[in-house]
C-alpha cells in the first residue's frame, strides 16, 4: 500500500515544531513513532499535506527519575521504557505494560506519547496512565499546560490535546510505600491490542487495609477509564481476595460495552470483571511477596 | 539418501535474500499496475471516468476493458485444471467469468486498471479515478442466496449452480432399524489461505525472441500459458510462464485470476514490462476464499454404538464464480467416512453462488469438513450411548482384515475408492498410547473436582493424494557430470528441489550435491499439471524415478562397453561408474556423458547424451491417513483454551525426507489450529469483509502454537514404485475435529460444538451453564 | 519536494533523492535493489519486512525512508559475511526453519535482535520475541529450534573468539 504525497518536516527543536504546527494547522500531522499513523496513511485514511516528524527533538525524549517525579519524554519508545533500568527501579509496572504492547519491532518504534495522543481505545498505556494518575505535559506557542490523566481521554480517538499543542512528556508520581501495582491484558488474537487491559495500583496501611486503590481499564469502553466503583469499594476495607472478588463485580459499571465479532457484550462485561479481579489479586499477591511491582 | 533427513538445497538462496519472488523482478522500463475495485457486492458499472487519473503524474494509461477485445475475454470454465467431473454431479450451469465486465459481482472485483511509472503513481491513479456505479441488491451468504425470490448473483443463472447426489446401500432400512437417530447442523466458516506472499504477476514482451514472458505466483503455470496464449492468439511456445520462488500457496494461488491474464495482455499491447503485486488489503477483499460449508447430517446407529447409516445434505458457498464446479464438495463426500464403516450413505449437495469473491480450495480442500463431520458424529453417538468416544471408534473402525476395503464411493477421478496398505486400529491405539488417553480420562475426574476443565478429543483423517492425470520429468547428465532434473511442477515451499533430487541421486547412484531440480518454467517441460491436491511427490517423484531409471540404463549400457564388462557388473556410487569386484576400472558420470555426445552406439539408446523424459500415470489416488488426539484445558472464567498435549500419528508411506515430512505436519497443524480456534473471514450482510487485515484476521503466531508429538507409522503402498502416500494436505484436516471434541469434553458435554472455528463466545456461554 | 538522504546499508553508504512518502522497504527493494526484504501485510503485523535500523529490529514497511536518513541499516543480505553464512542462517537451514522462505528474511532479522537481547533465551522468551513475525508454512516448531541452535552457535563462536 502506498501513501499519498506529503511534505516532510523534521524540526530539531520544540520551538521549530510548534511554529510548523502553527503555520500548517489542520493540514499538518505530527508523527512520533508513526506506528498508528503510517498504516493509516498507507490505507489513505489519513492524507496530511504536511508531516511533522518529532524524532529529532531531544527535548521530547528520555527518562528522568527525580525525587518527586518520574518524567518520560513523549517520544520515548515502548522499548526504551521496557528496558530502562531507572524505570525498572522506580516504577517497574511501566516495564510490565511496555513489554506486552504489540510486538518487539513495534515497541522499538512506537512511543508512549504517540500512543497517548492517538488514544486508541484498545491501546495498553491508557489504562496505566489513568491508574497511576499521570500528568500529561503539553506545550503550545502559548505556553505549557498540564492535563490530568483522568481528563485526557475524552472520546473515541479524542483527547484533551488542543490545536497547536504537542504532548511533550508524561509525569508519574512515585508510588507511596506499601503500594503494589500490576497490569494484565487479554490480547486481541490478531492485532494484539487489548480486548481488555487492566492496570491497578493499591496502597494499604500497615494493617493491610486499603487506603488507596486506582484501577484503569482499557479496551472495553470508547476510551480508557477509572473503575471508580471498584476503587471506592476497596477503600477502607482489608485488601484481601474476598474483598477483591466482590469489588471486581462492579468493574464494568457505567461502561458502554457492545457486541463485537469476538464476544457478546455480556462476555466483555464479564471479562472486564475477571481481568479487574485477576489484576487486583496479582497486586495482592505482590504485597504478600513484598515484591510490590513485580520486579 | 532416500528417506534421509537432509537439509534443503533451496534454502541457501532463500536465507541469503537471493530468492526470486515475482515482486522481486525488476526489468528495464518496467511499469506498475494497480486495480480499481468495486466497493459494492453487486453493481452495474455505469461509467469509468479516466481523465483525472490520466492527469496524475506518472500515469501511463487506464484500462477497463473497452480498449482491446482481449480484456473482455472469459476465464476458462474449469479453472482448476486437475478437476475432473465426478459421476456424482447431476446438474451444473456456471456463469462465465470475464476479465472486465460492466457488472461487479463482489466487493473487490476488478473494475479498471491503472498502469504507471511507479507503484506510488499507480496508486495515485486509482485514487483519482471516479467510477459511477448503480448498486444492486446482493446476497452475501448461501442461506440468503437460497431464499425464494432472492436476488440473482448473475442475471440468467440460478444461484444454485451445481448439484450432486450419491447413494451407498439402503439408508431407509438403516434408519428404520436404528436404535438411535441423531441430527446435527455442522458448519465451517470461510477462510483465507493467507500465504505471507500475496499474489503477483509480471509480464514482458521480449521482442528479441518473440516471447511473452510471464512471472506468476500461481500453482498451475501451464494453465496460465494455455489461457494467455489462447486469448492473445499466440502459439503456446511463444508464451513462457515462470513460477520460481513462491511465498506459499495453500490453494488460493491454484487458480487463474483475472489479473494473471490482464497484466500479460497489457504488457503485450503496451510493449512494456508490467508488474502487479497485490496488497494485503486487496488480498483480503478480492482474492478467493474457501467458502462457508454446512452439513445437515442424520445418523442411524444401534445402541451398541455401531453406525447403520448416514444421511448428509451439503451446502457450499462458492462465491461469485464457481471455478471448481463441485470439487470441494466431492472431496468432502469422498473423504467423509474416514476410518469408519458406514454401510448405508445418502448424500445430496448444492453449490450456491453468492456475491462474495470466488471460492477455491484451502489446504485440505473439503477434508477438514469431512473429518469434522465424521468425528462429531462419532462423538454424538458416544454421548447418546454413554460409551467412551474411543470405544465408539473401535466399534466402527475398518480393520486390516477388511482390506482391501471399498466403501462404495467413487473418487472424483471416476475410480472406486479402495483402502489398502493401511492399519487404522494401529494408528488409533498408537495415538491413544502417546497421548495417554486412559490416564487423562482418570485424571480428568480429579481435575474437575478441583475446578479444572480438561477434555480429550480425537480426530481421524484420510487423505487421498497423488491425483493424476500424470507428471513428467526429464533427467539429464551434462558433460561436467552435473545432473539436471526438470519437472512440470513448481514449489510454494514444499522442498521439491531437495526431495526430488534425493530420488534422482538414490536411483542413479549420483552425489546428492550433483543433482539440481528445476521446475516452474514452461520452457523446461512441455507438460505439467501443477502443484496441488498433494500430488507432486507421488506424480513427479515417481516420474523422476522412472526418468532416472531410463538414464541409468543408458549409463550402464554405455559404461559396460567402455569399461569392458557386462551390464550386471556396472556399479554407480557417488557419481562414479565402476566395475564391481577387484578391477579398479572406473569412469565419472561427466566423462561418460561426454562420450555419450558423439558415441554412435547411442543411436540404440535413443540419441546423443545421457538423458531421458518419462511420465508417471497413477491408476488413481493413494490414501494417506492419521489420527490426532488433543488434551485441552478451558479456563472457566475467560474461556481461554490451553492445549496440554497434542499427538499426531500419521502414515504417509515411506517419507522421502523426514525433515520435510515433519515440516509439512508442523505447518499443517498450525493451520488446523487456526481453523479450530479462530480463523474466519467474516462478511456483513452487504458482502463487505469485516476481517479485512491482519489486524482483524487471526493467524497463529509462535506463542499460539503448542508443542506437538509426531509419530510416523510407515506402511509403504503398492500403488507406486516409491511406495509413498501423500502428506501435504494431511495435517490441517484433524485439529478442528480433535480440538472441538476436546473443548466439548472439557465443558462436560454441555454444548454440542457444531461450528468451526470454536469461538470464545460459545465457550463462555457454555461455561455460564456449569 | 524530494529529500536528499544518506543511509548506510549493510556497511555501504548510499545517497539518494527520494520522495518523502517512499517507504523504507521500497527504498531498499526498488531503489537499492535489495529484494531480500519482503512486504507481507502492509499493516505492520507480519514482520516479513523486518530489518535492523540503528541496531533495532523494525518493520521497514512502517518507516519512511526519510526517517532513516543518517541511519545504519542491516538487511538479510548483510547477514552472511565474506561468503560465510551467519549462525542464524545456518541454524534455519539445518533445522528446516523455512519452507517457502518468504517470511524468513524478516524472521531471521528479528532473531538477530532476539539473540542480542536474550543470548540464552527461554522458550517463553523466544515465543514472545517472535510475536512480530508470522509464518504460514512451518508451524514455528522448527523456527524455535533454529533460534535455540543459533544461540548455541553464536555462544560457541564467541567462546572461540574469546579463546583466541
Amino acid at each position: 500500500m502506498f501513501p499519498a504525497a506529503f511534505e516532510y518536516h523534521r524540526p530539531t527543536t520544540l520551538h521549530e515544531a510548534l511554529a510548523l504546527l502553527e503555520e500548517f494547522g489542520d493540514n499538518a500531522k505530527l508523527m512520533s513513532g508513526g506506528h498508528s499513523l503510517i498504516p493509516s496513511m498507507k490505507l489513505r485514511l489519513i492524507q496530511p499535506e504536511h508531516l511533522i516528524d518529532l524524532a529529532s527533538i531531544d527535548a521530547l525524549k528520555g527518562i528522568r527519575v527525580d525525587d518527586d517525579v518520574i518524567t518520560i519524554g513523549a517520544a520515548t519508545t515502548h522499548w526504551e521504557v521496557e528496558s530502562s533500568r531507572d524505570i525498572k527501579e522506580a516504577l517497574p509496572v511501566l516495564c510490565e505494560v511496555a513489554r506486552v504492547i504489540a510486538d518487539p519491532q513495534v515497541r522499538n518504534r512506537g512511543t508512549m506519547g504517540g500512543s497517548l495522543a492517538n488514544s486508541d481505545p484498545a491501546a495498553d498505556w491508557p489504562a496505566t496512565i489513568v491508574a497511576l494518575d499521570a500528568e500529561l505535559v503539553c506545550r503550545s506557542q502559548r505556553g505549557e499546560r498540564v492535563v490530568q490523566a483522568a481528563e485526557w481521554f475524552q472520546d473515541l480517538f479524542v483527547t484533551a490535546l488542543m490545536d497547536g499543542e504537542i504532548l511533550c512528556a508524561i509525569r508519574f508520581k512515585h508510588l507511596p510505600p506499601r503500594t503494589a501495582a500490576a497490569y494484565q491484558k487479554l490480547p486481541h488474537p490478531a492485532s494484539r491490542f487489548a480486548l481488555v487491559g487492566v492496570s491497578a495500583a493499591v496502597t494499604t496501611d500497615e494493617s493491610g487495609r486499603c487506603i488507596e486503590a486506582r484501577v484503569g481499564i482499557t479496551g472495553v469502553h470508547k476510551h480508557a477509564v477509572h473503575a471508580r466503583e471498584v476503587e471506592q469499594s476497596l477503600k477502607g476495607r482489608p485488601f484481601a481476595p474476598a474483598v477483591i472478588s466482590s469489588a471486581a463485580t462492579m468493574a464494568d459499571s457505567g461502561l458502554e460495552i457492545a457486541d463485537d465479532i469476538h464476544f457478546s457484550a455480556q462476555d466483555r462485561r464479564e471479562l472486564c470483571r475477571t481481568y479487574v479481579e485477576r489484576t487486583l489479586k496479582q497486586t495482592y499477591q505482590r504485597m504478600l511477596d513484598c515484591d510490590f511491582q513485580g520486579k | 539418501m532416500l528417506g534421509e533427513a537432509v537439509p534443503r538445497k533451496e534454502d541457501i538462496r532463500l536465507i541469503t535474500g537471493r530468492g526470486l519472488y515475482v515482486e522481486d523482478l525488476q526489468l528495464p522500463g518496467m511499469c506498475y499496475a494497480a486495480f480499481v475495485r468495486s466497493p459494492y457486492a453487486r453493481a452495474e458499472v455505469l461509467k469509468v471516468n479516466k481523465e483525472a487519473a490520466l492527469a496524475v503524474p506518472g500515469v501511463i494509461g487506464v484500462f477497463h476493458g473497452s480498449e482491446w477485445p482481449e480484456l473482455r475475454a472469459r476465464l476458462p470454465e474449469l479453472n482448476g485444471s486437475v478437476t475432473l467431473t465426478s459421476p456424482y454431479i447431476d446438474h451444473i450451469n456456471i456463469p462465465h467469468h470475464h476479465l472486465f465486465s460492466d457488472r461487479a459481482s463482489y466487493v473487490g472485483e476488478q473494475v479498471a486498471v491503472v498502469v504507471a511509472e511507479s507503484p506510488y503513481a499507480a496508486a495515485d491513479g486509482v485514487a483519482a479515478i471516479e467510477v459511477e456505479y448503480e448498486p444492486l441488491p446482493a446476497v452475501a451468504t448461501w442461506q440468503a442466496a437460497m431464499k425464494l425470490n432472492a436476488p440473482r448473483v448473475h442475471d440468467g443463472f440460478d444461484n444454485v449452480v451445481a448439484h450432486l447426489k450419491h447413494r451407498v446401500g439402503d439408508v431407509k432400512t438403516a434408519f428404520a432399524a436404528a436404535d438411535i437417530v441423531i441430527e446435527r447442523r455442522l458448519e465451517t466458516q470461510s477462510l483465507k489461505c493467507m500465504a505471507i506472499e500475496c499474489r503477483a504477476v509480471a509480464a514482458q514482451w521480449d521482442a528479441a525472441t518473440g516471447t511473452l514472458n510471464i512471472w506468476t505466483t500461481g500453482q498451475f503455470p501451464y494453465m496460465t500459458r494455455g489461457t494467455v496464449a489462447g486469448i492473445l492468439g499466440l502459439p503456446e511456445d511463444q508464451v513462457r510462464v515462470i513460477a520460481r520462488d513462491i511465498g506459499g500457496g495453500f490453494g488460493l494461488k491454484g487458480v487463474l485470476y483475472a489479473e494473471d491474464v490482464i497484466i500479460p495482455v497489457l504488457a503485450y499491447h503496451l510493449r512494456r514490462p508490467i508488474r502487479w503485486a497485490e496488497t494485503r488489503n486487496e488480498h483480503m477483499i478480492s482474492s478467493n476464499h474457501s467458502g462457508n460449508q454446512a452439513h445437515d447430517v442424520r445418523i442411524a446407529a444401534k445402541s451398541d454404538g455401531t453406525i447403520l447409516g448416514l444421511d448428509l445434505k451439503l451446502y457450499k458457498e462458492v462465491g461469485a464464480y464457481d471455478h471448481f464446479d463441485m470439487m470441494l464438495q466431492i472431496n468432502t463426500v469422498n473423504h467423509l467416512t474416514t476410518h469408519y464403516k458406514v454401510p448405508a450413505l445418502e448424500i445430496e449437495g448444492w453449490a450456491i453462488s453468492t456475491n462474495t469473491p470466488p471460492g477455491s480450495p484451502y489446504r485440505g480442500a473439503g477434508r477438514v469438513e469431512a473429518v469434522f463431520t465424521m468425528d462429531r458424529v462419532l462423538d454424538a453417538i458416544a454421548k447418546e450411548t454413554g460409551l467412551d468416544p474411543l470405544e465408539v471408534r473401535n466399534r466402527n473402525i475398518v480393520t486390516p482384515a477388511d482390506m482391501p476395503y471399498r466403501n462404495g464411493q467413487i473418487y472424483r477421478d471416476g475410480v472406486p475408492v479402495e483402502y489398502h496398505d493401511i492399519d487404522f486400529p494401529l494408528l488409533l491405539s498408537k495415538a491413544a498410547a502417546c497421548v495417554d488417553y486412559h490416564g487423562w480420562r482418570d485424571r480428568q475426574k480429579n481435575l474437575r473436582a478441583q475446578g479444572r476443565y480438561v477434555g480429550i478429543g480425537i480426530g481421524s483423517y484420510v487423505e487421498a493424494g497423488g491425483l493424476g492425470p500424470c507428471e513428467g520429468s526429464t533427467v539429464k547428465i551434462d558433460t561436467q557430470g552435473r545432473i539436471s532434473v526438470f519437472v512440470g511442477v513448481n514449489s510454494q515451499g514444499q522442498g521439491h528441489e531437495t526431495t526430488l533430487a534425493q530420488i534422482c541421486a538414490h536411483a542413479l547412484g549420483a552425489k546428492f550435491e550433483d543433482v539440481s531440480v528445476f521446475g516452474g518454467d514452461t520452457r523446461l517441460m512441455n507438460f505439467g499439471f501443477g502443484t496441488g491436491a498433494s500430488r507432486v511427490a507421488v506424480n513427479s517423484g515417481n516420474a523422476v524415478l522412472r526418468a532416472t531409471g531410463t538414464v541409468r540404463r543408458k549409463v550402464v549400457n554405455l559404461a559396460s562397453r567402455i569399461l569392458g564388462c557386462s551390464e550386471d557388473e556396472v556399479i554407480i556410487n557417488d557419481s562414479i561408474v565402476a566395475v564391481a569386484g577387484a578391477r579398479q576400472n572406473s569412469i565419472t558420470l561427466g566423462e561418460l556423458a561426454t562420450r555419450a555426445v558423439r558415441d554412435r552406439h547411442m543411436i540404440d539408446l535413443g540419441g546423443p547424451g545421457l538423458n531421458a523424459t518419462e511420465f508417471f500415470y497413477p491408476n488413481t489416488v493413494v490414501w494417506g491417513s492419521g489420527v490426532n488426539m488433543a488434551v485441552v484445558e478451558v479456563d472457566k472464567q475467560t474461556g481461554a483454551v490451553e492445549i496440554l498435549k497434542y499427538v499426531v500419528v500419521h502414515d504417509c508411506g515411506l517419507p522421502l525426507n523426514p525433515l520435510v515430512v515433519e515440516g509439512q505436519i508442523s505447518g499443517g497443524f498450525a493451520q488446523g489450529l487456526g481453523i479450530a480456534l479462530g480463523e474466519r473471514l467474516v462478511f456483513d450482510e452487504d458482502g463487505q469483509v469485516l476481517t479485512g487485515s491482519l489486524m482483524d484476521y487471526f493467524m497463529p503466531r509462535a506463542s499460539d502454537v503448542p508443542e506437538i508429538q509426531i509419530e510416523h507409522v510407515i506402511f509403504p503402498t503398492s500403488d507406486n514404485p516409491l511406495g509413498i502416500k501423500s502428506v501435504g494436505e494431511s495435517a490441517p484436516n484433524a485439529p478442528g475435529a480433535a480440538l472441538s471434541a476436546a473443548i466439548e469434553d472439557a465443558l462436560e458435554g454441555r454444548i454440542n460444538i457444531t461450528r468451526l472455528p470454536v469461538t470464545r463466545r460459545e465457550i463462555l456461554a457454555a461455561l455460564r451453564t456449569i | 519536494m524530494k529529500h536528499q538522504i544518506s543511509i548506510t546499508v549493510n556497511g555501504a553508504p548510499y545517497s539518494r533523492e527520494v520522495e518523502p512518502r517512499l517507504l523504507l522497504v521500497h527504498f531498499l527493494r526498488e531503489t537499492l535493489h535489495l529484494t531480500g526484504t519482503h512486504v507481507g501485510c502492509d499493516t505492520s503485523q507480519c514482520g516479513a519486512c523486518t530489518i535492523r535500523l540503528n541496531g533495532q529490529a523494525v518493520k521497514s514497511c512502517t518507516v519512511f525512508a526519510v526517517q532513516a536518513n543518517g541511519g545504519d541499516v542491516t538487511t538479510v543480505e548483510g547477514l552472511a559475511q565474506s561468503g560465510e553464512l551467519h549462525p542464524i542462517q545456518e541454524a534455519f537451514h539445518e533445522c528446516h526453519g523455512l519452507q517457502c522462505g518468504f517470511c524468513t528474511p524478516g524472521m531471521m532479522m528479528a532473531v538477530t535482535q532476539l539473540l542480542d537481547r536474550y543470548p540464552e533465551p527461554t522458550l517463553e522468551q523466544i515465543k514472545h520475541q517472535l510475536d512480530g513475525n508470522i509464518c504460514r508454512c512451518t508451524g514455528y516448531h522448527n523456527i524455535i529450534k533454529a533460534v535455540q541452535v543459533a544461540g548455541k552457535k553464536i555462544r560457541a563462536r564467541e567462546a572461540r573468539v574469546g579463546l583466541s
